[in-house]
């Protein structure tokens, strides 16, 4: 047990390590470069202040040292847990920006997952033993599973925002409000909150539930359920069995989506206005900033590498083959 | 004590039907070990299957089945259900993976068991017994079936399959996914069941023929959807009236017979499609004594005791 | 004309290649002209990689097999070339064996292109008529045809039609008609012992061991990767010197005499404990000393060609 998930961490320090290096040099493959961005913001009015700005921001972001050195001094602060300043935001640290957007993220992308996963996969269960249901219902499932995030979220928002002027369309709360603790505000951000957790909730519905009634069906067919049937067992028993294996996999696509919750769902984010990291990544990439597009990056791989170790080691705990097997011992 | 009569299952395809069983007339007396056997594709298992689980693609046209002296409902997967197990059961071909992989072996059978209104405790005493008969030890029911091997795995099964003393047990095909070591303990446990009254009667679904000489009583041989030949084990071996049963049993390559003092024969040619058969006797194409009368359907008779066989011949 | 010295095959397994599987260990036989030598072994010992290292499908891990004299693991692309006009391969599933969206005949067109570019097409279709008659099947039936429109005993008499194109001198036949039915099967034997009439070799690896007596000169009993037993077929079947191959020809249905009645659940050693040190048999054989759990038995001639790894005999 300890060799199996030793390897394991073995692997994901080195994915971790790959995934790091990839995530800095990403930004510095694009063409431009951030000081400009930032130069042209100011507006300078001669070749000297230009020069001499430059030379400033070149040194407060210590760019002005050969690549390698800043390889090794992003390395060196990703470990002390400082990821720079924002270009975009100067001078607030990008830290700081990140913990401003992650809770939106989470208030968003987490009932939007847990809701969709619960009602898809009981759906799907019981689209897999009702004939009518499985022959009305599931091809909306097709259709929602494969409708693009952006397009349905415009959709929402056009028909319950525009049209019927229920929700308001942009934001997380209302312009003249400031964040605090009142009923005024909370019910101000349920408000914002709905379309763009309804149109996540929707997409992420019908995956689940096709996922669910095609793996039940595919264990209503394995052999030890035929068995099961052959031996005069209940409907309820084979299902209940089925039901029980069918989840292993929608467990680890769970896991998964939980992964990236810190990664904000960037089309629903972009439509809605939405304050998550989604968005801000859109604007950092926009304006070139290094440092926010490195720090929103390793925030998702964090985040997915974590999902997935949690996986495997939930795995270990629920599916006696990954037990055995990790041990090599299955005849 | 079981009887067929007049059994005709077909499968229903897109292309019409397909012919698997036609009026299959026989019994299995009580403590009789019948051997069924033929080719791929003659309807063994077909025949096996559709006394306990009759299901889609598969099409009951008509026949009756009766065990006991009861009729066995095996049009209605669900009035069947209570027939499965406890007077019917099967020991499956895949029983490599008849158990659920993701339960312990002993809750999957409580579970089994309380579902059928069956106290899983009071079993467990003749359970544990019963392991031992087969040679396994108690801790099984305490593991994954992953963390057994396959020889390990279809003791098992024998073991759950017969727990509830069936009149009848279906073995599909049990033998052939192992090794002659293993084989030879499976059939022998097969007798053991039988000789300790676990099962009344006994088919045994084979295309290894030579494992029916060793521990069948009686053998049914089929060809191409129709019965063939039926008789006790000795008579099918030295006193084979059905012209496919002579050959089949003369092409089979055997310890004690090697080609430079022996040389066996196949039966040359295919068996037909069964999508839309010709008339009369099937093997007639490939028979080499067949004649004018060979177009009508011979009728499966006795022609001593005991010994059925299908052939124009034969009378 | 082929021989395996001290031929061993060690697979790799798990993440990085860390777990060893040794799937043959030691293993040298011979074979020689005009011979059909069965490899007989129960499932995981090994039969068929051998056939796989003979028809360099995989590498050795060491030992040397050489044909006609030459080793061939060292052999080059046209050596090896010629190696395979003169040893093929058939194997057990003749469905996989085929492209099943290309005529099943498209095999033969690959041997012209490939070993017979110059042949003008008239002699070339002489040439695979002469072959499929030769392996007992009627061009005109079975030419132009899809492999789902041929049954498995014709697609494996293709198989070996198409060896019979080469010059071929050893045919591999890994477990060719365990997937035929009973009435076919006796004929695709028959086949292989009228093709060494011709003057092939053969290696039969069968799991089945009524079909090793039935068409060897000699047999070679697999345990676990290693030879327990090899001699004339005669004298192994009826005189086994290993208790594994008593146990075996005890076992195996017969029809001319019934089993001794008693239950025997075969004790099923453990692999990774076995593979430390003394016999692989020590385990489960009843005859077991102590020396057997300490040291591996050499393979020794008992009598004359039959040889048996035991320290019992």
């Amino acid at each position: 047990m300890s060799r199996y998930l030793g390897r394991k961490l073995l692997i994901y320090l080195l994915t971790f390590f790959l995934a790091v290096t990839i995530d800095w040099l990403i930004p510095r493959l694009m063409p431009g470069d951030p000081i400009n961005v930032m130069i042209s913001r100011l507006g300078p009015r001669n070749p000297q202040e230009v020069q001499l700005l430059r030379e400033y921001y070149l040194k407060i972001f210590a760019l002005d040292v050969p690549m390698w050195q800043q390889y090794i001094n992003f390395w060196k602060s990703v470990f002390r847990g400082d990821l720079g300043r924002s270009t975009l935001f100067f001078p607030r640290p990008v830290l700081d920006i990140i913990k401003a957007s992650v809770p939106y993220d989470i208030l968003l992308l987490l009932p939007a997952i847990l809701l969709s996963w619960f009602a898809g996969n009981n759906f799907g269960a019981l689209a897999a033993r009702r004939r009518w249901l499985d022959n009305t219902v599931l091809p909306l499932g097709y259709i929602l599973t494969a409708t693009p995030y952006m397009w349905l979220a415009l959709l929402l928002a056009w028909a319950l925002g525009i049209v019927a002027g229920i929700f308001p369309i942009a934001g997380a709360y209302s312009f003249d409000l400031r964040p605090h603790l009142s009923w005024r505000f909370i019910q101000d951000l349920l408000l914002h909150w709905f379309l763009p957790f309804l149109s996540l909730f929707m997409v992420m519905f019908g995956g689940w539930a096709i996922g669910m009634r095609n793996m039940i069906i595919y264990e209503l067919e394995a052999d030890y359920s035929r068995y099961l049937e052959a031996l005069g067992a209940p409907q309820g028993l084979i299902r209940r069995y089925a039901f029980r294996n069918a989840l292993l996999p929608q467990i680890t696509g769970l896991a998964l989506q939980l992964g990236t919750i810190v990664a904000g769902a960037v089309a629903t984010e972009v439509v809605f206005a939405y304050p998550g990291i989604g968005n801000l990544i859109v604007q950092a990439i926009q304006n070139q900033d290094y440092f926010l597009i490195q720090g929103c990056f390793l925030f998702i791989i964090l985040g997915v590498l974590l999902a997935n170790l949690l996986i495997d080691i939930a795995y270990v705990i629920v599916d006696p083959r990954t037990r055995l097997g990790m041990t090599g011992e299955a005849a | 004590m079981l009887q067929v009569e007049n059994l005709t299952v077909y499968y229903k395809t897109l292309r019409g039907y397909v012919r698997a069983l036609e009026r299959a007339t026989f019994t299995v007396a009580d403590g009789e070990i019948m051997g069924l056997a033929g080719e791929s594709g003659c309807g063994k298992t077909t025949l096996g299957h559709s006394i306990i689980y009759l299901r889609p693609p598969m099409n009951y046209i008509e026949g009756r089945v009766v065990l006991d002296g009861q009729e066995l409902p095996i049009w209605d997967m669900e009035r069947m259900r209570e027939f499965r197990y406890r007077h019917v059961s099967l020991i499956p071909q895949y029983a490599m993976n008849a158990l659920n992989p993701t339960r312990k072996i002993g809750k999957m059978i409580a579970e089994l068991l309380e579902s059928r209104e069956m106290n899983y405790d009071e079993i467990l005493p003749e359970l544990k017994r019963r392991l031992d008969l087969v040679q396994l030890s108690h801790d099984v029911l305490k593991m994954y079936p992953i963390e057994l091997s396959g020889g390990m795995k279809q003791r098992t099964v024998m073991v759950v399959s017969t727990l509830l003393n069936p009149s009848l047990l279906i073995a599909d095909e049990i033998t052939s996914a192992l090794d002659v070591s293993t084989q030879k303990a499976v059939c022998e446990m097969l007798v053991e069941f039988r000789d300790r009254g676990f099962v009344k009667s006994t088919i045994i679904i084979t295309h290894d023929i030579s494992i029916l000489y060793q521990i069948a009583d009686s053998i049914l041989v089929m060809y191409a959807g129709q019965l063939s030949e039926k008789a006790p084990t000795e008579t099918i071996f030295r006193d084979a009236r059905h012209p496919y049963t002579q050959m089949l049993i003369g092409s089979l390559p055997k310890v004690g017979v090697r080609y430079q003092e022996e040389r066996l024969r196949g039966i040359p040619g295919s068996p037909p499609q069964l999508l839309d058969p010709p008339p009369g006797c099937r093997f007639r194409d490939r028979c080499p004594v067949a004649f004018d009368r060979c177009v009508e359907v011979p009728p499966f008779l006795e022609i001593s005791p005991g010994h059925f066989v299908a052939c124009w011949r034969a009378y | 004309m082929l021989s395996l010295e001290r031929v061993t095959k060690i697979y790799r397994l798990g993440a990085f290649g860390l777990k060893k599987l040794v799937a043959v260990r030691d293993v040298s036989f011979e074979i020689g002209e005009r011979e059909i030598v069965s490899l007989i072994g129960e499932s995981g010992s090994g039969k068929s990689t051998i056939g796989k290292l003979i028809l360099r499908l995989i590498p050795l891990t060491s030992g040397t097999i050489r044909f006609e004299g030459m080793d061939i693991s060292a052999m080059n692309s046209r050596c090896l070339k010629d190696y395979y006009r003169k040893v093929q391969g058939v194997f057990q599933d003749p469905f996989a064996s085929f492209n099943p969206i290309f005529k099943a005949d498209r095999i033969f067109r690959m041997v012209h292109d490939e070993f017979y570019p110059k042949m003008g097409a008239r002699e070339w279709s002489e040439k695979v008529e002469g072959a499929l008659r030769a392996v007992g099947l009627n061009p005109p039936d079975v030419l132009n045809k899809f492999p789902h429109q041929l049954s498995g005993g014709q697609l494996q008499r293709f198989l070996v039609a198409r060896a019979l194109l080469l010059d071929i001198r050893l045919l591999v036949a890994d477990e060719i008609i365990s997937m035929l039915d009973a009435s076919t099967r006796v004929d695709v034997l028959n086949l292989l012992a009228d093709l060494r009439a011709r003057g092939l070799s053969i290696l039969f690896i069968t799991h089945d061991l009524s079909l090793g007596y039935y068409i060897s000169d000699r047999a070679i009993i697999l345990y676990r990767g290693r030879i327990a037993e090899m001699g004339p077929t005669e004298r192994v079947y009826n005189r086994p010197l290993h208790p594994y191959t008593e146990m075996l020809m005890e076992s195996v249905p017969r029809l001319d005499r019934k089993w001794e009645e008693e239950i025997r659940v075969e004790r099923e050693g453990d692999a990774a404990i076995s593979a430390v040190a003394g016999c692989v048999y020590a385990g489960r054989c009843p005859k077991a000393m102590d020396i057997c759990t300490q040291q591996e038995p050499e393979l020794r001639e008992a009598e004359t060609g039959h040889f048996v790894a035991c320290w019992a005999k």
